[in-house]
């Protein structure tokens, strides 16, 4: 072992010199270039992921009059999403026999509130008989449409990485994420 | 071609909750469950299980590697589901209601956490949770239930009944797994 100092001294201090050389710079650039391009088309394929799963929450909520599901539209609104289909669909809840009320529909989106960051999306139904329907009472079992939006949320997002991985894969490069059929996700 | 009369799929959900049932009421015996009831069970303090569902089309399919058995690989199919259990008391009845919502909460929790594994000194905490076919006779084990590992897998809230605010109920909504041996 030839002898060289560990560290060089500094006053009382003791620290470490090192000095890095790239020796291919462009390449570096490109990996540089492409962690900005990734994080982009992320964000992009993050709120496709999240628009679906607000469809299916709206297709998942109980459906009277249509306030608890207007409850759950702000967010979509917001983005010019299109969320009608899920908005009528009741196959994943009771059969719907009542004409459905403009009036409700309204009033429950003047209840619905969302925030907002690159990779976080909150959204709040601040209609007052949300909790009883999801979580249920002792006669009346819980439609616990939000739990399950939660479960269902994770599988959508991985089916979008999947999705997009793979065709980044098959074209070489990072590609913009394609929206996806909601109710095949 | 039809489906055979009084076709039973012998992996599927029914067998699936037949076997959690048979687990629960073997592990924990001084408790009353009232399974397939998502509201009020009809003795108190009591449990109220019921199965939600959560189906994926395609998440899960034949031939997952499921682990390894005397070296051997053993494949399998994997699937999923969301079950809801209940613990409820009645203050009137009971003054400690809460408490005991809580203790019953607690032995589910680790029930769910500790079947089928070990300690440090290498004892099993409790047996694994069993996947039976019941159209055999005596029943076959066919594959094994666990508890999803991720930090979701149990999402819990005790509430007050808001129809009688006497009932008092510890609600536990959990993610499970079950895997058929193939």
């Amino acid at each position: 072992m030839g002898k060289f100092p560990p560290y060089q001294y500094i006053g009382g201090d003791r620290r470490f010199s090192l000095t890095i050389t790239i020796k291919t710079p462009e390449k570096w650039d490109m990996w540089n270039e492409c962690s900005s391009i990734f994080v982009e088309n992320f964000k992009i394929l993050f709120k496709y992921g999240v628009y679906d799963a607000n469809k299916y929450l709206i297709r998942a909520t109980p459906m009277l009059t249509g306030r608890l599901r207007g409850g759950w539209t702000s967010f979509l609104n917001a983005h010019n999403i299109d969320y009608s289909s899920a908005f009528m669909d009741v196959t994943m809840v009771w059969g719907h026999n009542e004409p459905l009320s403009p009036q409700a529909i309204n009033e429950g989106m003047m209840m619905s509130y969302y925030q907002e960051s690159d990779f976080l999306v909150t959204l709040i139904n601040a209609v007052p008989y949300v909790d009883y329907v999801e979580m249920g009472t002792s006669n009346m079992a819980g439609y616990n449409f939000a739990s399950r939006t939660m479960y269902k949320g994770e599988f959508i997002i991985k089916k979008y990485i999947e999705d997009w991985t793979s065709k980044c894969s098959e074209m070489g490069e990072i590609v913009k994420p394609e929206i996806l059929d909601e109710v095949q996700v | 071609m039809t489906l055979p009369v009084g076709f039973e799929w012998d992996s599927g959900k029914s067998a699936m909750m037949g076997s959690l049932a048979d687990y629960f009421t073997t592990q924990i015996t001084d408790e009353y469950f009232d399974f397939d009831n998502p509201i009020l069970p009809v003795k108190l303090p009591g449990y109220g299980v019921s199965e939600k569902g959560l189906f994926n089309l395609g998440a899960y399919a034949f031939d997952n590697l499921l682990g390894y058995k005397d070296g051997e690989a053993i494949y399998g199919r994997k699937d999923q589901t969301l079950v809801e259990i209940s613990a409820w008391d009645d203050e009137t009845k009971h003054p400690d209601a809460v408490g005991k919502i809580r203790q019953m909460r607690d032995k589910i929790v680790y029930v769910l956490l500790n079947a089928g594994r070990y300690d440090d000194s290498g004892n099993q905490i409790l047996p694994p949770i069993k996947l039976y076919d019941y159209s055999t006779s005596p029943k076959t084990e066919i594959g094994v239930i666990e508890l999803d590992s991720s930090d979701n897998a149990i999402n819990e809230k005790m509430m007050i009944d808001p129809v009688n605010q006497n009932f008092k109920v510890y609600k536990l909504l959990i993610r499970l797994f079950w895997y058929e041996y193939i």
